[in-house]
């Protein structure tokens, strides 16, 4: 296989990346200095080198923990549940929510043989112990989402001292919130309802 | 490339790329089929939101002839039943539903697989929560029947003789059914009340029992096991409660 041809592949394995555009990626880059391409060589190497989960929360950083568990100025009293790291920036972007984050790792989906165990949910339990007053389940509004949010509030009901959310529909259902504008993710997160 | 409009039932979904999604649909005149959505994730998508798992709609699709994969042009939604997703049982239920029409659905139409797959659909949406297992349990053995399986329950599978009502059974998950007990001193030994649900479960399709025991969801896993999907993983089964007994 020729040079080009293996970037085309690799680019057009990438998510929303056709083989016409992938070609046209490495056209550009062909056409761009070689010390672009190699910048962006660099700054692949470094993500695959630098970031890793956070071991506390599952957010993907390249500082371990995490800079939003490191921040002090973010309410640890508060635990926001997310299905994937890629939501967490939807989130922020609401300006709505200054506590910390959990990382599931996916939903429920008993057909890809995806249960509890799959999840990263055991260590959000080991955290709840620790003086934590508010978890706001914010899986997708699909319905894997949905029953992933019935089994964590299921779970995590019986915590004396825990009030237990979900944001309010106005999310489109069945939607992704990785897509949901902040207006619409402010809305939904002032509307948290208990479950 | 002919365009068809049909009744069909979403069984699973996948994210294709940044704003697509593959659909896995039982559709009522073709028989399973996949198909493409293309822009599906998109928010302003006329499709956003709707096509998901166990949703019920009216397709109009591309049928790309000698493909595995065709294309979905337009999405009529008649049922959503989100709430499946309520608690994980009526969730896990459903998903047993769809995973059996995925593996084993005769490729071609087949009224009777796909108005038990609505049927369990709806049945568990209504069941109120004390009788989401037995809804469960009595809809996933409607489906194995309607695919071609069913245990033997009234006469011993080794004598011949007729077990009644009022005697004890052993049932022998390889056999597929019930042995008296002068045939038998293996398999699970049913008292003739637990055998009485057994046949209302899995012959009657009736949901009005008094319980169900964790013993009776094992054999019913069991049986698919062995007798219906044989190679085939039946991933979602693990999820079907109460746990192993
Ligand atoms: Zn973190
Ligand atoms: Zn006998």
């Amino acid at each position: 296989m020729s040079a080009i041809e293996s970037l085309v592949r690799e680019f057009s394995r990438l998510p929303g990346i056709g083989r016409k555009t992938a070609q046209r990626l490495t056209f550009f880059l062909l056409k761009s200095t070689p010390e672009d391409g190699r910048r962006l060589a660099r700054a692949i190497e470094r993500v695959i080198a630098e970031v890793v989960a956070c071991p506390e929360c599952g957010n993907l950083s390249a500082d371990s923990p995490c800079e939003l568990c490191r921040d002090p100025r973010r309410d640890p009293s508060r635990i926001c549940v997310v299905e994937e790291a890629s939501d967490i920036p939807a989130i922020e972007g609401s300006g709505q929510f200054r506590g910390r984050y959990h990382v599931l790792g996916g939903h429920l989906s008993p057909l890809d043989g995806i249960g509890p165990d799959e999840l990263n949910i055991a260590s959000l339990f080991g955290r709840l112990e620790n003086g934590v007053t508010e978890l706001i389940i914010a899986t997708n509004p699909s319905v894997e989402g949905e029953a992933t949010a019935s089994y964590l509030f299921r779970l995590a009901a019986p915590t004396e001292g825990l009030r237990v959310t979900r944001l309010a529909r106005g999310l489109p259902v069945g939607g992704d919130l990785e897509y949901a504008d902040g207006v619409t993710i402010a809305e939904a997160f002032s509307g948290r309802r208990e479950m | 490339m002919p365009i068809v409009t049909t009744s069909c039932l979403v069984l699973q979904t996948y994210r294709f790329g940044d704003t697509s999604k593959i659909l896995r649909l039982l559709t009522f005149d073709h028989g399973p089929l996949s198909a493409l959505a293309r822009g599906a994730l998109r928010p302003k998508s006329r499709m956003s939101g709707v096509l998901e798992p166990f949703v019920e709609g009216k397709a109009t699709l591309y049928l790309k002839p000698n493909r595995d994969l065709h294309t979905l042009s337009g999405f009529d939604l008649v049922r959503s039943r989100q709430s499946l997703g309520s608690d994980m049982e009526r969730f896990a239920g459903a998903s047993v539903l769809a995973e059996l029409v995925l593996r084993l659905a005769p490729a071609e139409r087949d009224e009777r697989v796909f108005s038990a797959l609505r049927r369990g659909l709806d049945d568990l949406v209504q069941a109120p929560p004390r009788t989401v297992t037995a809804v469960s349990v009595a809809r996933i053995w409607e489906l194995v029947r309607v695919l071609g399986f069913e245990p033997a329950l009234n006469r011993c599978l080794s004598c011949g003789r007729e077990v009644d009502d009022s005697e004890r059974a052993r049932f022998d998950t390889r056999e597929g059914g019930v042995l008296c007990t002068d045939c038998s001193a293996s398999g699970d030994l049913l008292e003739p009340a637990e055998l009485a649900v057994f046949r209302k479960l899995a012959v009657d399709g009736d949901i009005a029992v008094p319980g169900i025991s964790a013993r009776h969801v094992r054999l019913l896993k069991e049986f698919i096991r062995i007798h219906v999907a044989e190679d085939l993983q039946i991933r979602s089964l693990e999820f079907l409660g109460p746990a192993d007994a």
